[in-house]
């Protein structure tokens, strides 16, 4: 006899399947159109409408889990979880194929290799839910905890997501918002979806015993193999002593309730944070295509509503369907500087207030009105921001708390004028002087003193260059930072490079007014910048800022200045490649590189820097623990170069610490803000008599033996 | 209340020396072209007043500035924080003069303007640290006057202001209108919302010159002999002493020498 | 009309007291006159025994503004007294204060006179040829200096306290003391003063204050910041601090200096036992004189200041406290 069973066997009045599905798509549909009414009363934001990057971005992060998969534990079991119910759904399809379509294709040979697949996704499901359940409830994973537990030392062998070890406890954190919630990421709905989805594979594991306890037991054992799992619930079940007639009496009503249970599954996911399984590839698909961590453009600065987002309802469509596709994950709370810091901004709690603000706002529209200052994160919290896109890096879902936040910051300096003290100074100094450090003694053009540096305006009629060495502000006027320039420009020169500057005719790139929220005054800065760089005709421009790099490469284009743009450390990678600088003195030190945010995070430039210490001859490169995509922010970015932290620890005391602790002599950096932060930082913490923080173009001038 | 708020644009006096050079004829001070030009510090003390005033007894806010070259486009910016309006005094001769030729050049444009309350300039500018223009202006205008004012409130249809003095403030009450020169302690100009840009922006400034009915010609009374810049002592002084004791003996006295204490 | 004669100065008191900058216009009128070959003359609104101490200090003369109206100093009725004063004495040179008085009253006198007017003059002479003060002024921010004579006279300036050598009191000395009634009429006036009050130097803020002795990490703990504040105390200043000196609880984060702190540009900054990094430089490098004290030489902020002492604060600052109030005093 072909193998094969018989669909809806023993199940009288089948056709009620039929109103049941019905039930469960309108559950399903009802669910989700009541969430999209909230959406839909949010803006787009017009950004670029590349479907196909979009749908790339939908199949790796959705389908793909590429995300997700990166906390190796809980990832993997999110994975087994996941792949056994799209497994066993469509299992299921088929079988509803076979009965509506009355093709018989489930027989014979593929109907076993069915079975075995079958059995064996719904295992993985099982796994991965006790694995998921276990670590929620045993383990206690701190992002899944509320940030005031603080955040102790990972417990899990398998997590390599965690803080490393000798972070020292601080002070409670006073966040809490419309969604607070005491045990953090961890609700009584998520254990009774959990519950849930465990009564449906195991009713479903059940009703399969049963089947086969008195469909193939006796009768097809050499079928039942097929069906490990089931044949080992069946023959559990016979050895309970139960008859063939109890198999199949007890069969009906199981079969019934695991199909009731199922429908009530899916058709409640509207209403619970499984959601997040048509929520998490929408969220994929509608995100931008842009460049990472650009805020939404603002073209009319009359309309105040247009200036970022006080309220609710001045979110936009995305962030609306991103504050409900979140899942509080809790990986940005991780990695978050400012949570792990000890400020009132936990990432986590934000997008839970917001998901609380949107249940509000599906009940009342009215409510949407009401503002998110203090309802959704405080004015300290807003502020306490360093933009170091961690959060968006991590989020397994592709939610962007960081955008939010920008949002609000512009809200209340464009809109109100509102801003802490030091950053106001900062921003009427970039105003007026068209740089944010107060009090420089220096001109744009000191840092050049006795070297053979040319500015752009010095040219002869139709001389050109190759790069134009954009210095940036902190480059230029900050003590510190220009024996970077210095190095950079020698070692530029040695090399042959043909460049030049722009001297005083450089200002500000515009970084920090876009990032403390003044997104007029950042339009400002980058236009005048582009008219100077289009009247030379500039098309390559190199700097050795990652905050000049990205805002040039990445946020120049939307207002016409499009130019072939390297960082510094991309340049000297290429040259050292090229054999135009070779390093010759030893180094005989340990360094640890430390990736900037807007390097490695925003821009994926990890690996030139270590290449260019690579080539340093004796150089041993030793990593920090959170290194990379997972590099720790050495604090001073989102405009805290100019502003006081008021709470908890020194973000760069933090990070100093742990540089300290990989034993290295030297902490090399790319970034001019990096570096202030770690001469700090390292004399904080008592290390600056045998650690010392350097720019890597420093150290490679030092190995070719320049002298600043 | 309607104030008028006499404001100039300054090269920035924070700017690094070398960036300045005195012209061939010994009488300029010559900023590069790379020193941005500001706002007066003193006269944005004086506009945070006029604004905190305003927004206490409403009335109008009108900047008044004079200057020899089309500054329009920075007065419009100044307009950013509240004013109302900005008149521009802009003719060379006019603006070439001392301080006294300014302040008479004011005194006929607050006249061409008309009734005021108050009338609040820095206490000095940043360029020739004078304070000259305020107390002149007043004269001119015939009214009465105060300078270093660190506090102003109406009460009651009187003036009521705290003047600084040497070692405390002495409060006074005068009736309006008068002049008021304002110093900073308790103004710090506020931050303009992009309301206030957007406004601002579509406000015109309203051009003078000495065509214009009641602008006469003016006279300067200072005679400038020579501008130079000195030597720029960029080495550390060190005391050189024994014992601490006459070090510290010593730094008094250099501290006297250059009439710190 | 006679010709202009005699270098007049105006001398100020408050509470009974002669103020400081008399002694020092006396000082440099006394130099002025001989230089001239005029008299030195002095005019006053205060008592007889005041007179006195001016004469005592080489006034020839001393004219005591002699009115109801002027007990107190008001701009509305000083100033006609003054004017008055100058068009009956005609001198060739009015010398008063850049205090709150002469800031006051010199712009409008020069109007009413029709005459030019220096202020805040660190240093003057006589030239001869046509009789004129030639006065040294700092200009931008002390970037430049401008030398400059006003039209006509008297030739009016106000001169910076503190940068003259004040006169000697000589009790041997003579000189005249005259009445000078000035006609202030029956106007009502149009402005009172309502009270004066008198404010600690402590009480200003950082970024107002004139001097500034700030601490940093050298201090050591929150004890060595009570002998900042004699210092400051004893200059009329304020106290500030570092950012390091803030962190370890030494004194409130109000008094922090620096980039993400207060930004101050007082005329005298003394930074003691502070190393003088960037963010700290940012909030003080505006100040006209930068004094370290410090005990490592070559610690960055020394080549910042415009003068320093390599030492122990706690030697070095308690010595300067009372060498400053000797100095204050005298």
């Amino acid at each position: 006899m072909t193998p094969t069973r018989e669909i809806l066997w023993n199940i009288e009045a089948g056709w009620l399947v039929y109103p049941l599905t019905l039930a469960m798509l309108a559950g399903l549909g009802y669910g989700l159109w009541r969430r999209a009414r909230v959406w839909r009363r949010g803006a787009g934001t017009g950004g670029r409408t590349d479907w196909q990057v979009r749908v790339r971005t939908l199949l790796a992060y959705a389908l793909g889990q590429r995300r997700v998969v990166q906390s190796p534990f809980a990832g993997t079991m999110h994975l087994l979880l996941y792949a056994g119910f799209v497994g066993l759904f469509l299992g299921t399809l088929m079988v509803a194929a076979q009965e509506d379509l009355r093709v018989p294709f489930l027989a014979g040979g593929f109907y076993l290799f069915y079975s075995l697949v079958l059995d064996l996704f719904g295992g993985l499901a099982i796994v991965g839910l006790l694995g998921l359940a276990a670590r929620r409830s045993l383990q206690r994973p701190p992002n899944l905890e509320p940030p005031s537990e603080g955040l102790s030392p990972p417990r899990s062998p398998f997590d390599r997501l965690r803080p490393f070890d000798r972070l020292r406890p601080f002070d409670r954190l006073r966040m809490s918002g419309a969604g607070s919630n005491p045990s953090g990421g961890r609700t009584p709905g998520d254990a009774l979806g959990l519950a849930l989805l465990g009564l449906v594979l195991l009713s479903g594991y059940v009703v399969e015993g049963l089947r086969i306890g008195a469909t193939e037991l006796a009768q097809h054992p050499e079928w039942a193999v097929w069906s490990p799992l089931g044949l080992l619930v069946a023959r559990a079940l016979a050895g309970l002593g139960l008859g063939a007639e109890t198999f199949q009496a007890w069969h009906r009503p199981l079969w019934w309730l695991h199909a009731l249970l199922a429908t009530a599954l899916l058709g409640s996911f509207g209403w619970s944070r499984l959601v997040h399984v048509f929520l998490a590839p929408a969220n994929a698909f509608l995100r931008s295509s842009g460049p990472r961590g650009v805020p939404r453009p603002i073209a009319d600065f009359k309309n105040p509503r247009a200036l970022g987002a006080g309220a609710f309802a001045d979110l936009t469509l995305q962030q609306r369907v991103g504050a409900d596709t979140c899942v509080q994950a809790g990986r940005c709370q991780v990695h978050c500087p400012a949570a792990f810091s000890g400020k009132p901004l936990d990432p986590r709690q934000l997008m839970a207030n917001l998901q609380h603000l949107s249940a509000q706002a599906r009940a009342n529209p009215d409510a949407e009105q009401a503002s998110l200052v203090e309802r959704a994160l405080s004015e300290a919290g807003i502020w306490a921001c360093t933009t170091c896109a961690a959060c968006i890096t991590h989020c397994p879902v592709l939610v962007e708390p960081m955008e939010v936040i920008l949002d609000l910051r512009r809200r209340l300096v464009m809109g109100q004028g509102k801003l802490p003290d030091s950053a106001q100074v900062a921003m009427l100094n970039l105003q007026k002087r068209g740089h944010p450090w107060v009090g420089t003694r220096f001109s744009r053009t000191a840092w050049m003193k006795g070297l053979p540096v040319r500015q752009l305006s010095d040219l002869a009629e139709g001389e050109s260059v190759d790069v134009l060495l954009w210095v940036g502000c902190t480059g230029a006027l900050v003590e510190r930072n220009l024996k970077t320039t210095r190095a950079l420009a020698q070692l530029l020169a040695e090399a042959g490079v043909r460049f030049a500057v722009l001297g005083d005719e450089e200002t500000c790139c515009g970084d920090p007014a876009r990032r403390m929220g003044n997104e007029f005054l950042f339009q400002q800065l980058a236009k005048k910048n582009v008219k100077t760089l289009s009247e030379y005709g500039i098309k390559r421009i190199a700097t050795a800022c990652p905050h000049c790099f990205n805002v040039l490469k990445n946020e120049y284009p939307p207002f016409g200045g499009s130019y072939q743009v390297l960082h510094h450390t991309e340049l000297l990678a290429a040259l050292v490649r090229e054999g135009r600088l070779r390093p010759a003195r030893e180094v005989q030190q340990r360094v640890t590189y430390h990736d900037s945010c807007y390097l490695g995070r925003y821009n994926d430039v990890y690996q030139a820097p270590r290449e260019v210490l690579a080539a340093l001859p004796g150089s041993r490169q030793v990593e920090m623990p959170r290194s990379r995509e997972q590099s720790f922010c050495c604090g001073a970015g989102g405009g805290h170069a100019f502003m006081e932290e008021k709470s908890g620890r020194r973000i760069n005391h933090l990070r100093a610490e742990e540089a300290l602790g990989t034993g290295a002599e030297i902490v090399a950096a790319a970034c001019p803000f990096c570096l202030q932060m770690f001469d700090e930082g390292l004399k904080a913490q008592g290390g600056d008599g045998q650690v010392q923080a350097l720019d890597v173009a420093e150290l490679l001038a030092a190995g070719l033996g320049l002298k600043g | 209340m309607d104030i008028i708020v006499c404001v100039k644009r300054v090269p920035d006096p924070e700017a690094p020396a070398s960036l300045f050079r005195v012209d061939a004829a010994g009488q300029k001070l010559v900023p590069a072209r790379s020193v941005p030009r500001l706002t007066s510090t003193y006269d944005e003390s004086a506009l945070e007043a006029a604004l905190q005033l305003r927004d206490q007894h409403g009335g109008t806010i009108t900047l008044l500035s004079l200057a020899g070259e089309d500054v329009s486009e920075w007065l419009q910016e100044a307009l950013a924080t509240g004013a109302d309006e900005a008149i521009l005094v802009r003719d060379a001769d006019l603006a070439g003069g001392d301080s006294f030729a300014t302040a008479e050049a004011l005194a006929s444009a607050i006249r061409r303007i008309g009734a005021c309350d108050l009338v609040l300039c820095g206490r000095q500018a940043s360029d020739t640290d004078a304070g000259i223009v305020g107390p002149a202006l007043a004269e001119h205008l015939g009214l009465p006057s105060a300078s270093v004012v660190r506090k102003v409130e109406l009460q009651n249809g009187t003036l009521r202001l705290e003047r600084a003095i040497e070692d405390g403030y002495e409060v006074l009450e005068i009736q309006p209108p008068a002049v008021l020169t304002i110093t900073s302690e308790l103004y710090q100009l506020r931050y303009a919302t992009m309301a206030n840009i957007m406004a601002a922006s579509m406000k015109e400034v309203v051009v003078w010159t000495k065509a214009d009915p009641g602008l006469q010609e003016v006279s300067s009374r200072i005679r400038q002999r020579r501008l130079y810049q000195p030597q720029e002592r960029s080495e550390c002084e060190l005391v050189k002493a024994d014992t601490p004791h006459e070090a510290a003996v010593a730094l008094a006295q250099m501290l006297r020498a250059r009439g710190v204490i | 009309m006679a010709d202009p004669r005699g270098i007049l100065v105006l001398a100020e008191q408050v509470e009974g007291k002669l103020a400081g900058v008399s002694l020092e216009l006396l000082g440099l009128g006394r130099r002025l006159a001989e230089v001239a070959g005029e008299p030195l003359l002095a005019a006053l609104s205060g008592s007889e025994d005041q007179a006195q101490e001016l004469v005592a200090a080489g006034a020839e003369r001393v004219y005591l503004l002699d009115h109801p109206g002027l007990e107190q100093y008001l701009l509305e009725t000083a100033l006609p007294a003054l004017e008055q004063l100058a068009r009956e004495v005609q001198p060739r040179a009015l010398l008063l204060g850049h205090t709150s008085t002469g800031r006051d009253l010199a712009p409008r006198l020069a109007v009413r006179l029709g005459v030019g007017l220096a202020t805040d003059v660190a240093s003057v002479t006589f030239d001869p040829d046509g009789g004129a003060l030639v006065a040294s002024k700092p200009v931008f921010g002390g970037l430049a200096i401008s030398e400059q004579s006003g039209v006509g006279f008297p030739q009016l300036a106000t001169i910076r306290p503190k940068s003259q050598e004040p006169a000697e009191a000589r009790p041997d000395r003579t000189g005249e003391v005259v009445r000078f009634r000035p006609d202030l009429g029956q106007a009502p006036p149009r402005s009172r003063v309502v009270e004066r009050v008198r404010e600690r130097a402590r009480a200003r803020r950082l970024e107002d204050a004139e001097i500034v002795v700030s601490g940093g990490r050298g201090i050591g703990g929150p004890e060595g910041f009570r002998v900042l504040e004699a210092l400051a105390e004893a200059l009329g200043g304020v106290v500030g601090a570092s950012r390091v000196a803030v962190d370890a609880g030494w004194v409130s984060s109000e008094l922090q200096v620096g980039l993400t702190g207060k930004i101050t540009s007082p005329k005298l900054y003394l930074a003691v036992g502070i190393s003088g990094a960037m963010q700290h430089m940012a909030g003080c490098s505006n100040a006209r004189t930068i004094v370290a004290i410090n005990t490592d030489p070559e610690a960055p902020i020394f080549e910042k200041a415009h003068l320093g002492i390599v030492g122990d604060y706690r030697k070095v600052v308690p010595a300067l406290v009372q060498a400053c109030r000797e100095l204050r005093q005298g």
